[in-house]
């Protein structure tokens, strides 16, 4: 059963556009796009790019065969913290089936003093799943704001207990 | 021996000579160093005029294109540049963006506007392998709903939708996600075991269209003399990859080995704790092993 590529599902627009006013138009249309998938992800992906390269059969019976190789480049950020992708991907493709294979992955972040943040990319970096990487995150940046939010919370309540207290001794 | 008597003492003459002698050395050892410093003094001077004449040609192209870019801003009309630099800017974000929505699947997550509302494109993948997608085509409406997806019909779609759908579409889609990942992962593991180690397989592979129940017997040495075990895998939570029941049987008449009854536990060790291709790779390795040591 052939798999559907992703590139199937995007149809990609005709060229030539008849004023830049549909141009504009197109953009405000693309802008809201990555709106709603940031919003929806937690993820906002700023730059993306990908190189291919088709590698050379060097087994003579398998001339059916065709081996891609893309190097993938991504960089973004998911609230405070920033993240930089590179990873490849083995596209084969024979007389049956297209596999795509990610063959490597690193993950470039900028130190943080959470080392729970740390452990998760390594392991997603080890299993080379980027899709973990970008759920962890996601939940693990909701998750510091939570924290970040009832601890601001109990900070002003036991500001205003102190100040009941002094109020008790003067009192007195 | 004797020496010439010339009025001055024999330690003297022989002193003298050994002095002399010292002298030469010095002054040759010196003039060795002195060439070799002057040697090195050369390649140095050498190296100087090198540089030196490299740093005037950049110098000089500098300058010329310092003085091409002053004519050419010079010679262009002010309108003209802007007009065409904008529609350059404007298509090259353009490109950029189309790039990073498709770059969005990397997430899990992608989709695209629709007249309707959106089409939401889930991507699967296990282990690194970049497995099927499934899109859900929503209707901004209220209720919100699904127009239409294909999603299979095995995946509790409505259930998941009953809970999430009209309060949380952000956890309904991570929720959908799960199911699907978990979903792609088991089947996964369940092809490559019929595909890669049919060999090791005494007999057809039982699996139902959820991939969460399989069944099998199976050789730890597909030609050996080892024994055949039964292995029935249960997977009750749809959110996981790795089994929740396991039971390895024998289904023989006469009675267990000990060493056989140990590995047999140690199966269904190995069932639960890695995925179902990762097991027979490791028997795939040990079988290995065991030839080697009978060739040796």
């Amino acid at each position: 059963r052939a798999q559907k590529s992703l590139r199937e599902m995007y149809q990609s627009d005709s060229g030539g556009w008849a004023s830049s006013k549909d141009l504009r138009s197109h953009l405000g249309n693309l802008e809201s796009e990555l709106l709603f998938l940031s919003t929806l992800t937690g993820i906002s992906i700023r730059n993306y790019s990908m190189k291919t390269e088709v590698l050379t059969n060097t087994e003579k019976t398998e001339k059916s065969i065709t081996k891609v190789l893309q190097r993938h480049r991504l960089s973004g950020n998911c609230q405070m913290i920033t993240f930089q992708l590179e990873f490849q991907i083995l596209e084969i493709q024979d007389k049956e089936s297209l596999s795509s294979v990610i063959t490597d992955l690193n993950i470039i972040m900028e130190p943080t003093e959470y080392s729970e943040l740390s452990e998760f990319v390594s392991r997603a970096e080890e299993r080379r799943d980027l899709l973990m990487f970008f759920r962890s995150l996601h939940f693990f940046v909701e998750w510091c704001e939570y924290r970040k939010r009832t601890f601001e919370h109990f900070k002003v309540g036991s500001e205003v207990l102190k100040f009941k207290h002094i109020q008790k001794v003067r009192l007195v | 021996m004797e020496w010439a008597n010339d009025g001055k003492s024999k330690g003297g003459v022989l002193a003298h000579l050994e002095r002399l002698e010292i002298q030469v050395t010095r002054s040759h050892k010196n003039s060795e160093d002195l060439q070799r410093a002057q040697a090195v003094e050369g390649s140095l001077r050498t190296k100087i005029h090198k540089l030196r004449c490299l740093r005037d040609e950049l110098r000089a192209e500098a300058k010329q294109r310092q003085a091409r870019v002053k004519a050419s801003a010079a010679n262009v009309e002010p309108d003209q540049t802007l007009e065409i630099s904008e529609q350059e800017v404007a298509e090259r974000r353009r490109e950029n963006m189309k790039a990073i929505l498709r770059a969005y699947r990397f997430t899990g997550l992608s989709g695209k506007l629709t007249s309707r509302g959106v089409c939401v494109c889930i991507s699967t993948a296990f282990e690194g392998n970049l497995l099927d997608s499934y899109f859900v085509d929503l209707v901004i409406q209220k209720p919100l709903r699904i127009h239409h997806h294909s999603i299979p019909v095995f995946i509790p779609l409505e259930e998941i939708s009953a809970k999430y759908l009209q309060t949380n579409i952000q956890h309904f889609l991570f929720c959908l996600c799960e199911y699907l990942n978990a979903y792609a992962g088991r089947k996964y593991q369940a092809d490559r075991l019929q595909s890669d180690f049919a060999a090791f397989l005494a007999g057809p592979l039982r699996r139902n269209s959820l991939c969460n129940l399989l069944s099998f017997t199976y050789k730890v040495e597909p030609r050996g003399q080892s024994v055949p075990f039964w292995a029935r895998l249960r997977y009750k939570d749809l959110t996981t990859t790795l089994p929740t029941d396991v039971t390895v049987t024998y289904r023989g008449t006469d009675a267990l080995s000990p060493s056989w009854e140990e590995q047999r536990a140690s199966h269904e060790n190995l069932f639960f704790s890695k995925p179902l291709h990762q097991v027979f790779t490791s028997f795939a390795r040990k079988g290995e092993k065991l030839d080697m040591s009978l060739v040796s």
